[in-house]
């Protein structure tokens, strides 16, 4: 598992040590699973599948099927290698097609040459992986493509001007009594994989435009392509096949659906409906495609923003479901304040994110997959389109409705919007997405309420295909026992997956916790949390249980295990209200025997002698205690109060530096010790220093700013009164932050309204301080004192920012100069 | 006023001006780099072909004809003829009268679906690439003996065999190879010191690369090559596209494969490859110079019809030279200057019939490692072995510093040992990981035993009480790295090195760590545990280091490694190793963690168990931790077919409390209260399936059904193990869907 991490990161110096510490080598699947908890931390898992095998590479078809097509399948195959050379997955194959398309390759040199400049190539674009036997693969195909140059093969293939075709497939021909008359036609830019009832597979081989139909064990049984019947598809980017075997595919290029029967017979095409509805600049490029029992037919568009179009079995329009709603950013607003008009609508062409794929269950439910949007990228529409997904249920482990994981959970790339490509339903509901963005194409797998059960990715290895790592996956689909096919567009092939039986473990007892059977799902989920401690769907099922059992005090640690702050706050509440009905009584008592003694105490305690001396003790002097105390007192004065500081030295740098620290301390305690209902980051590991820098460099950054401004600004302020005010400002953190983070542990979430009025009293409380302390210790009218915290704010953020630049550059300037004197001298 | 002014100014001017020449100088070599012919200077073979009229290839037809060979050795076994002027030879094994050719079968030659340069290369005794370090472009070019018009400069009898001087006029490149029969194996060897360099340098040597090569059309083969526990790349026919294999014998060289540690794939152990056609294989064991051989195995499809596998040695390897410090991806490929020295020899043996297949290949190398490295037989003892793993400490991030975090003590290991002794495991290998200062996330400076889990005297009073039953113990230690600078470990001083002088983020250059271990291996025999478990550096990790301080080649580190084990295993009882490489085997005693699938290439087939055929009987072995079990009860399935030991990693804190440690944070499920009845009751089952054939050979390996897989020892003890949903049976045997059945010699069928 050690030398698993190393793949992800490029300190691939702490994998090799991490390895040499403990060592344990676990790598027998060459990709990892994770799961997720709550706190956002990945947990890592045992694989929810294991790949089994592949296919689609190796497609021989007869070459008499080839000939129905009346010299059509030699485009075909010619468009092959181009498209796999355009992929730039395999380079070396690109080589081997510019080479192949060279008639005068005839020479040793001239391969050499192809095969080199090959080379540099991959080196000039940033290849800088030490494959040297890429270099051979790179060498030898080219040299290997040389073989149709050669007279001896050229004379039995008879025809010297088939120089565009690869060597194989002149050795097929040459051998062709031998090789049973076949063709080697492998898929290639395949989009879309559809398995029927019998498990039959379907691949829409989009740039070969054709149909590939698999048989249940992978074997390659026939193509539909229309070439018989005079016509042919276009770029078909989607396929599906009904129940009675008829296939519907979305012929993307010829901007229609095609119909045909199981026999590849054309039944009808289907083209632009007519419709108020559509707006008249609006393509009809369908590139996915369903039909549902009763005939309505569902239509993933090309830049479908409208969503998916419902037709109705003659091809009008009904409407469009799943219509995603336009993302509004916060730089989107500021545009909106700050631009002109006309600049705001030039901007305004926010579309609502295209609705890229779906896939449709047994019942008809829809799902659909949104690339680019930030939240609900899956949606799950019922008969009436409304999406069953739009509310998150409180006790699940995620709170947003975001979906497409990705191992890099911090980093630039964590942040990227994931692309989902495509969507797929196994028969417990659950949901398989594939994100085909990002660097990890990782493939996340959500149960049927959308909670995260599983994702996984590898590092693809560019000199040789691993079993389980999908380079760019494009299209997912199961088949009946619930194995997972992944479609590659680069690999140009399937990849099957078979579910491991900790996921099959999972799934029944998830089922089970879905149906709101805990109690069955107990035994379940402990073997789960047997076979894994951390994994997060069991600690929510095992809490979900022990809630049901009224054991709240388990309930608690496990929803606190697993994240979940509802689960938690509402165990809580049960265990808060039975120790009050427990306690009520005592409580009762002591209450009122405290407020009897108070009252008594005022009669009969003011008259005494030792209260009265007390009350007249002779007051400290030392000039601390004196400018500490003036902190509560500027609480409830504080214009005076401030005025006080810089006129009456009422404060000094040791009275501010205690402050400071007292601020900083309930900051700190508030961190670590509110309770979880209300700080998630309780859970996680707190770094003392990612708490504490922001504040004051915040802080830090005021004060000078602040001087600065004011100095300029008519403020009587000295440095020393600005940095002790502003200190003093800070005075509500302490007074109120301690109380509220002790008071924070006897809420539940019922309270929050509370929680939350009190924490942001606080901060207005400061924030009004803030303005008092400027207005008082500078001296100024009310709008004196707000363009001065406006000025400084400002030179606040530009002080940052001049700061972030020098810093970033000096470090950039550097290491460029450093770079090119290497590069100089290495050379 | 100009004039003064420029006076007033000639510093910023000067500043000025030599930014800009820095940045001109940056563009004038950036359009250089991007502009010059790679090709310029690199002599082209095939030019070489059209000007040159004198040379005569040997050869009008293909390959020489069979008068062309004279025999030039026999014993017992092998007849040895040889080509004098090739070089090429047929070797025949007297037993069964088969013959095997150093060049691909001639029968199916024109079928083999190339041209040009491969039909040269086809034929060709030996393959090479070369770099011109003098042209600046750093791209190798291949070439062979019939494409690049090569002669044989002499041909000589040695005892046994033969010596062929090669030589290639206009490269200046010539050596010598050696080609011998001993016993009954065939070896060749390229002879070191025989080896001639012009300006083009030698890269990659493949000497006789097609020996044994087949077509897949008419019969059943595959190529097997060592990738994780073992795997076989099948024989298919009609297939078009196929990729290459090529892996680095005993793994990576991080001086020079860094980007290769991105990737997840086994890496090999074992310097073996072999072939099976029919009912006839060969298997090559690489005995000289492996550490600087690839095994690379080219199946039908990926540049011709024939399947081939085979030595590629390497005489210097690629390495990108890092420009960039903040940014690594920054810098350029190119060559290490010196050559790698050490001859290479690789021993064929020729199997057939029954022995035709992996398990036949798996025997003989099982007899070279007791033949030629000096392993013995096990003992066998009442039950088999069960490891434990104690997780001792790890640390984890805090709120200031990293926070220690003791998951087991030595009180509570022996709490743990104690209860599984009286629930009836009395085979018990403890060993102790992340007992060190700091806990198992730290590295250097391991002595003495962090005392927040006992100390050293806790250990040894572990120590003493494990003795009493017989337990051995073992402390987990690697000397790959140092992030503590424990031991005087100075980074910069004592750090591993790449070739252009980097440090590898906390590497510790061998020699430097190879004072500190014979350090440790007195503290450890004070202490009085029995052995200790390495990991990394010395067991699977051949470094080369460019530390001039240290200065040590690969073959150097390999040579060390060896000296130290050698010397461990003089001091320590015990030594177990995490999935070693081969040539420390005859010092290591357990193997933990020997990888039990390979690398799911999709070249490849299924994995096979040719690592534990070999091992079984040698030594004890164990999978992975079955607390991080992919698939918990296939995994269990798999060691009864495998032979292999449970290992546990156990810790006495829950596992909530480790979530958040850097190590043990990433087992499934370490503590020991959730696995101690499993355990218990696990054990019994590898017992009953294991326990008769502890130092038992495995003399076959095959598959009865789709998913019912049998394993035969030496003793008659037949196990078959039946991974189905269903239930298996045939001949009266039934097996049990997702279980195993043991049949011993005499049982009624």
């Amino acid at each position: 598992m050690l030398r698993k991490q190393g793949r992800w990161m490029l300190s691939f110096i702490a994998a090799a040590l991490v390895l040499g510490s403990v060592g344990m080598a676990h790598a027998e699947i060459p990709y990892d699973t994770y799961s997720i908890d709550a706190y956002g931390s990945m947990v890592l898992t045992q694989s929810a599948y294991t790949p089994i095998a592949e296919f689609g590479k190796n497609i021989h078809m007869q070459i008499s099927d080839e000939d129905t097509g009346e010299g059509q399948s030699d485009a075909d195959t010619d468009s092959d290698g181009g498209d796999e050379g355009d992929n730039g997955q395999f380079w070396w194959l690109d080589g081997s097609d510019s080479a192949a398309s060279d008639d005068s390759s005839g020479s040793a040199a001239a391969e050499e040459v192809e095969a080199a400049s090959v080379d540099t190539a991959e080196e000039e674009t940033g290849g800088n992986s030490p494959f040297w036997w890429l270099d051979d693969a790179a060498d030898d195909s080219a040299a290997a493509t040389e073989a149709e140059d050669s007279p001896a093969a050229g004379a039995e293939a008879g025809d010297d001007g088939q120089s565009g075709q690869n060597w194989w497939e002149v050795a097929a021909e040459e051998g062709a009594a031998m090789n049973d008359q076949t063709r080697f036609s492998p898929l290639s830019g395949p989009q879309d994989i559809y398995i029927d009832q019998h498990d039959n597979i379907y691949v829409a081989d989009t740039m070969n435009n054709r149909i590939v139909k698999f048989s249940a064990d992978w074997q390659y049984e026939r193509k539909y392509d229309l070439l018989n019947q005079g016509d042919s598809f276009v770029n078909p980017n989607g396929v599906f096949v009904t129940d009675e075997g008829d296939i519907y595919v979305a012929d993307t290029g010829n901007y229609r659906i095609v119909h045909m029967d199981a026999n590849g017979q054309l039944i009808r095409t289907i083209t632009r409906p007519q419709s108020d509805l559509l707006p008249t600049t609006f393509e009809f490029e369908p590139t996915k495609i369903a039909v549902s029992s009763s005939g309505i037919i569902y239509v993933a568009t090309k830049g479908g923003y409208l969503g998916l179009m419902e037709l109705e079995s003659d091809g009008s329009l009904i409407s469009f479901i799943g219509t995603n709603k336009a993302e509004f950013s916060f730089t989107d607003t500021l545009k909106k304040i700050f631009y002109t008009r006309k600049m705001y609508e030039n901007e305004l062409n926010k579309l609502p994110p295209i609705v890229n794929n779906f896939t449709m269950d047994d019942a008809g439910i829809i799902y659909t997959v949104t690339s680019a949007a930030s939240s609900h990228q899956v949606k799950k529409l019922n008969i009436r389109g409304t999406d069953m997904l739009a509310k998150r249920d409180p006790y699940s482990l995620l709170s947003s409705s975001r979906y497409g994981e990705n191992s890099e959970r911090t980093g630039a790339n964590a942040r990227v919007n994931p692309q989902l490509g495509d969507i797929a339903v196994d028969s417990f509901g659950n949901m398989t997405v594939i994100d085909t963005s990002r660097t990890n194409k990782a493939i996340s797998q959500y149960d049927s309420n959308g909670n995260l059960l599983f994702f996984w990715s590898g590092r693809p290895n560019p000199a040789l295909t691993q079993l389980g790592i999908v380079r760019s996956p494009v299209a997912v689909a199961y088949d009946s026992s619930n194995n997972l096919y992944v479609l590659d567009d680069q690999d140009s092939s399937v990849q099957v997956f078979q579910s491991s039986e900790f996921a099959q473990l999972v799934y029944r007892t998830n089922q089970l916790t879905l149906d709101g059977k805990y109690e069955e799902s107990a035994e379940g989920w402990e073997e789960v949390l047997r076979l894994n401690a951390n994994y997060g769907p069991a600690l929510l099922g095992l809490a979900k249980v022990a809630y049901k059992r009224q054991d709240y005090h388990k309930a608690m640690d496990l929803f606190l295990r697993a994240g979940n702050q509802k689960g938690y706050s509402d165990a809580y509440w049960q265990i808060r209200i039975q120790w009050i009905q427990q306690n009520f009584s005592w409580i009762a008592n002591v209450t009122i025997g405290l407020l009897a003694l108070w009252l008594l105490s005022r009669k009969f305690v003011h008259g005494m002698a030792w209260y009265r001396a007390w009350k007249q003790r002779k007051r400290a002097d030392k000039p601390l205690i004196a400018h500490l105390k003036h902190a509560l007192y500027i609480l409830i004065h504080p214009i005076d109060g401030f005025k006080a500081i810089r006129y009456d030295g009422k404060g000094s740098y040791l009275s501010a530096a205690i402050l400071l620290i007292l601020a900083l301390a309930s900051v700190l305690v508030s961190a670590l010790y509110t309770s979880f209902s209300f700080n998630m980051a309780v859970g996680d590991q707190v770094n003392l220093g990612v708490i504490l820098f922001p504040f004051l460099a915040v802080l830090l950054v005021w004060i000078v700013s602040n001087y600065l401004i004011s100095s300029i600004y008519r403020g009587e302020g000295r440095f020393r009164d600005v940095l002790i005010s502003s200190t003093y400002c800070l005075v509500p953190l302490i007074v109120v932050g301690f109380p509220l983070t002790l008071l924070s542990n006897a809420m539940t979430l019922n309270e929050q309204a509370v929680y939350n009025f009190l924490s942001m009293a606080m901060y207005v409380w400061v924030g009004l301080l803030l303005y008092w302390s400027v207005q008082s210790v500078q001296n100024y009218m009310v709008g004196e004192t707000f363009i001065n915290i406006g000025y400084s704010a400002f030179t606040g953020i530009v002080i940052s920012v001049l700061g972030f630049i020098v810093f970033g550059l000096t470090s950039d300037l550097i290491e460029f100069i450093r770079s090119i004197l290497k590069e100089v001298a290495l050379r | 006023m100009m004039v003064n002014w420029v006076k007033r100014h000639t510093g910023a001017l000067l500043k000025v001006a030599s930014v800009l020449l820095i940045i001109a100088g940056f563009f004038v070599v950036k359009s250089w780099m991007a502009s010059y012919d790679p090709l310029a200077g690199i002599q082209q073979p095939g030019a070489v072909a059209a000007q040159s009229e004198d040379w005569t290839p040997p050869y009008e037809t293909d390959f020489p004809a069979d008068d062309a060979f004279a025999a030039v050795a026999e014993n017992e076994r092998l007849l040895l003829r040889a080509d004098p002027l090739s070089g090429h030879f047929i070797v025949t094994d007297k037993r069964s009268g088969k013959q095997f050719l150093s060049y691909p079968n001639p029968a199916s030659f024109a079928n083999a679906g190339v041209s040009g340069s491969w039909i040269a290369n086809l034929r060709s005794p030996f393959m090479f690439e070369t770099v011109d370090f003098a042209s600046r472009s750093i791209i190798p070019t291949r070439g062979s003996f019939f494409l690049d018009q090569g002669e044989v400069t002499a041909f000589e009898p040695i005892d046994g065999g033969y010596r062929v001087t090669y030589a290639i006029d206009y490269l200046n490149f010539s050596f010598a190879a050696e080609v011998r029969i001993v016993d009954d194996y065939l070896e060749t060897k390229i002879v070191d010191s025989s080896i001639r360099e012009g300006d083009a340098k030698l890269v990659t040597l493949m000497l006789f690369p097609f020996i044994g090569a087949e077509q897949s059309e008419g019969q059943e083969g595959y190529l097997f090559i060592p990738d994780g526990s073992g795997a076989t790349i099948p024989f298919q026919e009609n297939v078009e596209s196929r990729e290459v294999y090529s892996g680095r014998v005993y793994g990576y060289d991080i001086a020079y494969d860094l980007d290769l540690l991105h990737y997840s794939n086994e890496e090999i152990r074992f310097p073996v490859f072999g072939i099976k056609s029919g009912d006839s294989a060969l298997t090559a064991i690489l005995s000289e110079g492996e550490e600087y051989a690839n095994i690379y195995a080219a199946p039908a499809g990926s540049f011709s019809r024939y399947n081939w596998v085979t030595a590629n040695q390497n005489y210097r390897s690629r390495y990108f030279q890092r420009t960039g410090d903040a940014d690594k991806s920054k810098g350029f490929n190119t060559y290490s200057k010196e050559r790698f020295h050490e001859d290479r020899t690789v021993r064929y043996y020729f199997l057939d019939s029954e022995a035709a297949n992996y398990v036949g290949m798996a025997a003989t190398y099982r007899q070279y490692l007791i033949d030629s490295e000096g392993l013995g037989k096990v003992r066998k003892s009442a039950q088999v072995p069960l490891y434990i793993d104690i997780l001792a400490a790890d640390t984890s991030s805090g709120l200031i510093k990293d926070q220690y975090v003791a998951a087991t003590t030595t009180t509570d290991a022996i709490g743990i040992v104690q209860e599984l002794y009286g629930m009836g495991i009395e085979q018990m290998k403890v060993n102790f990981v992340g007992w060190q200062q700091g806990g198992a996330s730290r590295s250097g400076g391991l002595f003495p035993v962090d005392s927040r889990i006992g100390g050293n005297q806790g250990m040894s009073s572990f120590a003493d009480f494990a003795r009493s039953l017989n337990i051995p113990v073992t402390l987990s230690a690697s000397y790959t790295g140092n992030d503590t600078g424990g031991d005087g470990f100075v980074k910069r001083r004592d750090g591993l090195r790449e070739y252009s002088q980097q440090l590898l983020g906390d590497s510790v250059s061998p020699k430097f760590a190879e004072r500190v271990l014979t350090n440790d291996l007195k503290k450890a025999a004070d202490l009085g545990v029995d052995g200790i478990r390495l990991n990394g550096l010395f067991v699977n990790y051949l470094n080369t280091d460019y530390n001039v301080n240290f200065p040590a080649t690969r073959a150097e580190v390999k040579t060390m490694a060896e000296q130290l084990l050698g010397q461990a295993s003089g001091k320590l009882n015990m030594i177990l190793a995490v999935n070693p490489n081969a040539n420390v085997l005859k010092y290591v005693t357990d193997i933990e963690m020997l990888p039990s699938t390979n690398s799911y290439y999709a070249i490849t087939d299924q994995s096979v168990p040719f690592s534990q055929i070999a091992l079984h009987g040698l030594v004890h072995y164990t999978s992975d931790y079955r607390n991080m079990a992919e698939q918990f009860n296939e995994g269990f399935l798999r060691d009864v077919e495998y032979g292999a030991y449970p290992l546990y990693g156990f810790s006495w804190q829950e596992a909530k409390t480790l979530k958040d440690t850097k190590e043990f944070g990433q087992i499934f499920s370490p503590n020991y209260q959730d696995w101690k009845s499993y355990t218990v009751m696990e054990y019994q089952r590898y017992n009953q399936a294991l326990a008769d054939v502890q130092d038992q050979f495995i003399v076959d390996h095959l598959a009865l059904a789709p998913n019912v897989m049998e394993t035969v020892y030496e003793n008659g003890v037949r196990i078959i193990v039946n991974y189905n949903d269903e239930a298996w049976s045939e001949n009266g045997m039934t097996v049990p869907a997702k279980d195993f059945i043991v049949i011993r010699e005499g049982d009624a069928k």
